[in-house]
């Protein structure tokens, strides 16, 4: 710990101190209050689009824009990140864990799996979405990477499949936007005479979000995975 | 609400502190994670509402502001994404120089 | 209209499925993309009344994201995409077996810059702002050497602070005004008192800068285009840097400010910007690698692009027309030094002696690029300059726009040092080949500076003056 970094540390922190005393929290006059954009999102929003679920309402009807450009965000990351792991064979035998954890994961696994879909597709009822449930099914094959090692599972998932089932996942995503082109009207619009609302708090309802959520659950599930498959290559035993 | 306005500053300076006086790359990286949840907890705290539930339509009447909410979904999964390609630069330079210390990294001089 | 924003995305998707079966298919099916874009773009800068505001998922400005597209962002968007189509072209002439990944990654870029340049939203500008770094820290580590592995982290830590910042300033703006579209929200942002004013734009201006590579946040930017490739590296100069100065104009131009926070702004943009100036240009000259030189050169352009941005609307039409002007100069002595540089497979400026002779058609465009970065007319590079200059002397700061004239006499020491050099007498060189797409690349940048250098008056009106 050199002195100039101590010096340079005391004065950012110094700085931070003064600046968070000098905004005062009463002047942002919505932290802690409905702005009138909120106001409508939580009075009309159930009648706009048709969803429960106010926040999925937003993430994908009325800033569907914002959850592409997330979409995509995963879809770059899985990609740069198998271009700057070069491909090789997995090893003949990795490490596993004891009977114990072999067997209750693979007790546990349908579970989640069944919990993980449960979450996408009810994204517009309860709580959760395409991306929380994504994340979910991801975790199974983080939890059979940790516990049957590398060799077992890659031998069964292969990334390069798991890609292209996340870019026609994102293609899904990118196809229900454009179909209101076709018609004249705007990119991602959640059209009623095309997506049925239904009748709130049903399964099948709110129009197109049901099938976003989907699209977006297999995409983030597909990426995570390609993700966690290509960072747990090595080249030798003894590296990280 | 100023006691979680006192949370993000705190962990906004434990963030802060962490980067600069570490050394170890993997350090770094928490640290960078740390001031990001200061600042989505600052976004999702502004979104809440005294008296009011959670954004369900058919639970509750009294909703909180569901808009910070929407946004700091996003801003997770950038972060995460952000961490993601971070640790695996850090794989490929220790697979280069076998060690995680940024103190190695001198290489170039900018 | 917004499939000059999609389609690239789209053929980056199928590219990333479908690119083993016939590689020259589908890079020419991309090829054709931007060739259709940017007669596109021609077509609505001539024929249709801009400006055109779509709103996405037919929500209005107040409930969703709108998208406009004005004579600024579809000049932009013709800029880039044939700025893409020369880097792509370039590229796979380079090595023909690059990884499919990085044409995908090149395209999803270019749909972020597009994306970027027509939302009128603030938080969609931070995602696509998002998507832009993310991409640029991996492709500067994608030739996997130790050297750009070090930069590209070093960038990542930088730009990651730089979006922290910049987030925090957007949920303030959001949380005070309670609106996320930009003109709706920097217009009611004008009236909140003004400390949480100065705190805001203070962040905003240190998150942007640093993404830009201003002095003194700089240190990431030679080092990242010293490791990269030669097409990554014309991508970073010509269009990533300058992403964050368009974001600080667009912010902007749609506040009025008040005249105390005007005057900090001004006298912080015109301090960094004559800062980045100077310091460019002095450590240009004391380099010995040629990718470092160019890229301390970038450095000093920046500079002269925020010094446009602070003042009056003529400034910053010049600063604007700088933008592309850099863009297409700095693309072309990036493109000719890597051709040059292929003679002795070093990048120092020495092992580049007489290989000016021995490749015309290089040095050709390494001149007329040099030319332009120094000032000379009738290239663009004095058009913007000037344009600059008349707008810092229209408000009567002349002390400080002596800095642009200076900065020319600093750049031509070394530039004209480096053409020397390139053009010594004949020494022993191998004879290389190089392949017909590097041609079509460095002739398509050719056109690119001819055409803004002639059609400068008329762009300069596009912009506002």
């Amino acid at each position: 710990m050199s002195k100039t970094r101590i010096a340079l540390l005391s004065i950012i922190v110094l700085v931070v101190i003064i600046f968070s005393f000098m905004l005062n929290v009463k002047d942002f006059a919505y932290y802690g209050n409905h702005n009138e954009t909120s106001l409508y999102y939580v009075t009309e929003g159930v009648n706009d689009t048709g969803a429960v679920n106010i926040v999925t309402a937003i993430l994908f009807d009325y800033r569907g824009f914002d959850t592409l450009g997330e979409a995509i965000v995963l879809f770059c990351v899985a990609s740069a990140i198998s271009m700057l792991f070069a491909s090789r064979t997995a090893p003949k035998k990795s490490a596993e864990l004891s009977i114990l954890a072999r067997a209750a994961s693979l007790l546990y696994s349908p579970c989640i799996i069944i919990f993980g879909v449960y979450i996408i597709i009810h994204g517009h009822l309860s709580p959760g979405g395409g991306f929380q449930g994504g994340v979910i099914l991801a975790s199974v094959v983080l939890i059979h990477l940790v516990v049957f090692g590398e060799s077992t599972v890659v031998r069964h998932l292969d990334y390069k499949k798991l890609a292209v089932i996340e870019s026609f996942s994102l293609l899904l995503f990118i196809g229900i936007g454009l179909i209101p082109v076709l018609t004249g009207n705007a990119f991602l619009t959640n059209l009623p005479s095309l997506f049925p609302r239904g009748i709130p708090g049903e399964l099948f309802s709110a129009g197109n979000i049901g099938l976003l959520n989907i699209a977006t659950g297999s995409k983030v599930a597909a990426s995570v995975a390609v993700i966690l498959l290509n960072m747990i290559k090595r080249v030798e035993e003894d590296e990280i | 609400m100023p006691g979680t306005l006192i949370a993000v500053l705190v962990l906004l300076i434990i963030g802060i502190v962490a980067l600069i006086l570490n050394t170890n790359l993997f350090k770094m990286i928490m640290a960078l994670t740390i001031i990001e949840s200061a600042v989505l907890l600052f976004a999702v705290s502004g979104a809440y509402i005294k008296g009011a539930g959670a954004p369900l339509a058919d639970i509750n009447e009294n909703m909180v502001n569901p808009l910070p909410q929407a946004l700091t979904l996003t801003a997770i999964v950038i972060g995460a994404a952000t961490t993601a390609i971070a640790l695996s630069l850090v794989i490929k330079i220790y697979k280069h120089t076998k060690s995680v210390s940024s103190e190695d990294l001198t290489r170039l001089k900018g | 209209m917004v499939f000059t924003v999609l389609a690239p995305l789209i053929i980056a998707i199928l590219i990333g499925v479908f690119y083993r079966e016939k590689k020259g298919f589908w890079l020419t099916l991309a090829s054709i993309t931007f060739i259709a874009n940017i007669v596109h773009c021609f077509y609505s800068l001539l024929y249709n009344s801009l400006p055109i505001i779509y709103n996405l998922g037919e929500w209005g400005a107040n409930l969703g994201i709108v998208l406009v597209f004005d004579q600024v962002t579809v000049t932009m968007l013709l800029v880039w995409n044939s700025l893409f189509l020369a880097i792509l072209c370039y590229c796979h002439g380079e090595s023909k077996d690059n990884d499919f990944k990085f044409y995908m990654l090149i395209m999803i870029m270019l749909f972020a810059l597009s994306g970027w340049a027509v939302t009128n939203d603030l938080y969609n500008m931070f995602v696509f702002i998002e998507i832009v770094s993310i991409i640029s820290y991996a492709l500067v580590a994608y030739t996997r050497t130790r050297n750009s592995l070090e930069a590209s982290i070093k960038y990542l830590f930088t730009g990651s602070i730089s979006s922290v910042l910049i987030l925090i300033s957007i949920l303030i703006i959001h949380f005070s005004t309670g609106e996320l579209n930009i003109t709706l929200a920097m217009a009611k942002f004008s009236n909140l008192p003004l400390p949480t004013q100065f705190i805001t734009w203070g962040m905003l201006l240190t998150g942007f800068l640093s993404k830009a590579g201003a002095a003194p946040m700089h240190y990431w930017l030679p080092d990242a285009h010293a490791s990269a490739k030669t097409g990554v590296s014309a991508l970073l100069s010509g269009i990533v840097i300058k992403l964050s100065l368009l974001s600080l104009y667009k912010l902007m131009a749609s506040s009025d400010l008040l005249p105390g926070l005007n005057q900090s702004i001004t006298t912080v943009l015109i301090v960094i910007g004559a800062f980045s100036v100077i310091l460019g240009h002095l450590v240009a000259y004391r380099q010995t690698n040629i990718k470092r030189l160019l890229a301390y050169s970038s450095i000093a352009q920046i500079g002269y692009i925020i010094m446009g941005l602070s003042y009056s609307i003529s400034s910053k039409a010049g600063a604007l027309y700088h933008t592309i002007n850099h863009a297409f100069l700095k693309t072309a002595l990036f493109f000719s030094a890597g051709l040059l540089a292929r003679y002795s497979n070093s990048l120092e400026i020495e092992s580049l002696r007489g290989t000016g002779r021995k490749n015309p058609i290089a040095s050709t465009l390494f001149t007329v690029a040099a030319l332009g970065m120094i000032g000379i007319p009738p290239i663009n590079g004095f058009s913007s300059k000037w344009a600059i200059m008349k707008g810092l002397l229209a408000e009567q700061a002349v002390l400080i726009s002596l800095v642009i004239p200076l900065g020319t006499i600093l750049a031509t020491l070394y530039y004209v040092k480096i053409l020397l050099i390139l053009f010594d007498k004949k020494i022993d060189l191998p004879d290389i080949k190089f392949s017909r797409l590097k041609a079509i690349a460095v002739s398509l940048v050719m056109f690119g500076i001819i055409s803004t250098s002639i059609f400068a008056p008329l762009i300069l009106s596009l912009f506002g003056v």
